[in-house]
């Protein structure tokens, strides 16, 4: 299992969000902590594993905001800007700049139950740091 | 060169342009460094050599030693190898030599341990002999499990794709007739200044795919253009960083030099097809590569580059600032590449064994057989897996002796509980080495022989291989 943190605004707030996608997705969404108002609010939720990338992806497609505790880490000495880690990352969080630069997205990555980019970097730049639930819960307002 | 030529035409271009610099930057696995480590006292005839747990060749007299990029690391193979000491000793990191003799009445000594940094060798040249292929193809994988191949990691069912080149950067692909280049053209290679000492192994004009063998002193090189990396499942290589200038001798130079990235083309090809000639799937631009996505079977891919776009770029740049300031002086080839040499397959005196050539008939049965039946089949056919088929004799599904007596086990009587339905498959015409490895590592000990439509046509077992390659 694997816990994200969840932010929504007022509209998403005013909107059954969350039981839309257990819904039209069919996976198990465990709220753990919830500090939601009408005017929005976050929570924190625990997934299966698997269901990782179609939950985050699913909640971002509504307009929520998905963090995750420093999950993924790129060495930048190391990393020679080929992009092999591109096209096999699933949520795009890895982009090639106008430059020709890779850019990473912290805020799109689902971290290091996925770790696809991992070992399809010829250089080892990417490291899986082992998801810190501390670090998380920290993240909460 | 590429917008004068648009602009103003080949003639003023060729007027006002004197030279246009090249590069690329990428894995190019044919490339190693020769060292000469100096004699020991007593000295040593080297039979056997590591450097920091890589074994190194020994191809010539005593303290000769070829470090190649792709031998990897018995210690940590696949994360270290031969490219890594390369980077390493060029960075001017400190490595260890262990060797091992078998000792001469002139060379006593049998063996050796020492650390080394490239201050203490005699020579280190980067000495590559097949570099800056001129394209390369687009790699993608059709089967349904992700495969680990030199183009990187193919995920399955053609979910991304992986390609390699500079495209209109490469230095080939801007003087495809080898007008200027050829033994002793001076080029930037890894950071400094090296040769081109002729065309490289495979060398293929006539298909665009020509090659170069290159030379230059790795003392002076930098780490930031020539890295040792890993493929996973795949193995070890170095990354160069190579750039030639292309002096612009005739209007045709000009015009060539002008090249565009949607001149360029190159096949994608299937690489879970386990021949040397595997299917080409479509036909794609290096544009259409290097905007991130492209389209095969009306489906769009994404695509990642494996060689560094951004470094190639800075190579070019490098080059021509230092042509611009006099630090590079360009050359005239002694001998120009050939432009009509071929590249054969290897010549094979042994036949190589395909699945058809041991497959077997197969025990079929419907999903709706009883258990009980099956058993008995097994029994008086006296074989382990029965495949299961439809009305049309396409794969269900699989049982084997062992879902049997699970079954009993389990106390479970229909056969839809005990059968796989995710089949693990060979094609009649797969070299049996491919069948054989992929039972290996599923774990598994027959594949049933399906065609294109998935209709069974025979089976072939773990059984048969190893009677047929001696395993």
């Amino acid at each position: 299992m694997v816990k994200i943190l969840i932010k929504l605004s007022e509209a998403l707030v005013a909107k059954p969000t969350t039981a839309e996608i257990i819904l039209e997705h069919k996976v198990p969404i465990n709220i753990i902590t919830a500090q939601v108002t009408s005017k929005g609010g976050d929570y924190l939720v625990e997934i299966p594993d698997e269901s990782l990338a179609t939950v985050v992806t699913a909640f971002r497609k509504k307009g929520a905001t998905v963090t995750l505790p420093k999950l993924i880490e790129i060495d930048k000495d190391k990393c020679f800007n080929c992009g092999a880690c591109v096209s096999i990352c699933p949520v795009e969080a890895i982009t090639v700049a106008q430059d020709k630069s890779v850019n990473f997205d912290q805020e799109k990555c689902v971290g290091s139950t996925c770790s696809a980019c991992v070992e399809a970097c010829p250089a080892r730049a990417i490291v899986s740091v082992k998801q810190n639930n501390h670090e998380l819960e920290n993240n909460q307002h | 060169m590429k917008k004068l030529v648009e602009s103003s035409g080949v003639e003023v271009a060729f007027r006002e342009v004197d030279v246009v610099t090249t590069g690329t930057f990428g894995a190019m696995c044919s490339s190693g460094a020769i060292i000469n480590v100096g004699h020991s006292d007593p000295p040593m005839k080297i039979e056997k050599a590591w450097i920091n747990d890589v074994p190194i060749c020994h191809p010539g007299a005593a303290v000769d030693l070829y470090i190649g990029a792709t031998a990897m690391s018995e210690r940590e193979p696949f994360e270290y190898g031969g490219g890594h000491i390369i980077e390493d000793l060029v960075g001017g990191k400190e490595v260890e030599l262990k060797a091992t003799a078998y000792g001469t009445d002139c060379y006593p000594r049998t063996q050796v341990k020492t650390r080394l940094t490239k201050d203490d060798l005699n020579q280190f040249y980067l000495l590559n002999f097949r570099n800056c292929y001129q394209r390369y193809n687009c790699a993608v994988n059709a089967r349904d499990e992700t495969i680990y191949t030199y183009m990187g990691k193919l995920l399955p069912k053609l979910s991304n794709a992986n390609f390699s080149g500079a495209g209109e950067l490469n230095p080939l692909m801007n003087d495809p007739d080898y007008e200027t280049i050829g033994i002793g053209t001076r080029i930037f290679l890894g950071g400094a200044q090296g040769y081109v000492i002729g065309e490289g192994t495979q060398h293929d004009p006539k298909n665009r795919f020509g090659t170069i063998m290159v030379r230059g002193d790795a003392k002076q090189m930098s780490p930031e253009f020539l890295r040792g990396a890993s493929f996973t499942r795949y193995g070890n290589t170095l990354y160069v960083g190579l750039g030639i200038p292309i002096p612009i001798l005739n209007e045709g130079l000009a015009k060539k030099t002008a090249i565009r990235d949607e001149e360029i083309f190159t096949n994608v090809v299937d690489y879970s097809v386990p021949r040397k000639d595997r299917p080409a799937l479509g036909r794609v631009s290096y544009k259409e590569l290097k905007s991130g996505a492209i389209t095969v079977n009306d489906r769009r891919i994404k695509v990642s580059s494996l060689s560094s776009l951004k470094t190639a770029r800075k190579i070019a740049g490098t080059l021509k600032s230092w042509v611009e300031h006099g630090e590079f002086f360009l050359t005239v080839p002694v001998e120009r590449l050939p432009i009509d040499s071929v590249f054969k397959p290897m010549r094979q005196t042994a036949e190589t064994p395909f699945v058809a050539s041991v497959m077997q008939t197969a025990v079929t049965c419907y999903e709706t057989d009883e258990i009980r039946a099956i058993a008995e089949r097994m029994v008086t056919l006296s074989v382990n897996h029965i495949i299961v088929v439809d009305d049309g004799d396409k794969l269900d599904g699989i049982v084997t002796s062992w879902d049997i007596t699970r079954a009993l086990a389990e106390g479970k009587t229909a056969l839809v509980d005990i059968m796989t339905r995710r089949v693990v498959t060979a094609k009649p015409d797969e070299p049996l080495e491919a069948a054989s490895r992929r039972m290996a590592q599923h774990n598994i000990s027959a594949l049933p022989v399906i065609d294109a439509k998935r209709k069974v046509l025979g089976i072939v077992t773990a059984e048969d291989v190893s009677k047929l390659l001696g395993r």
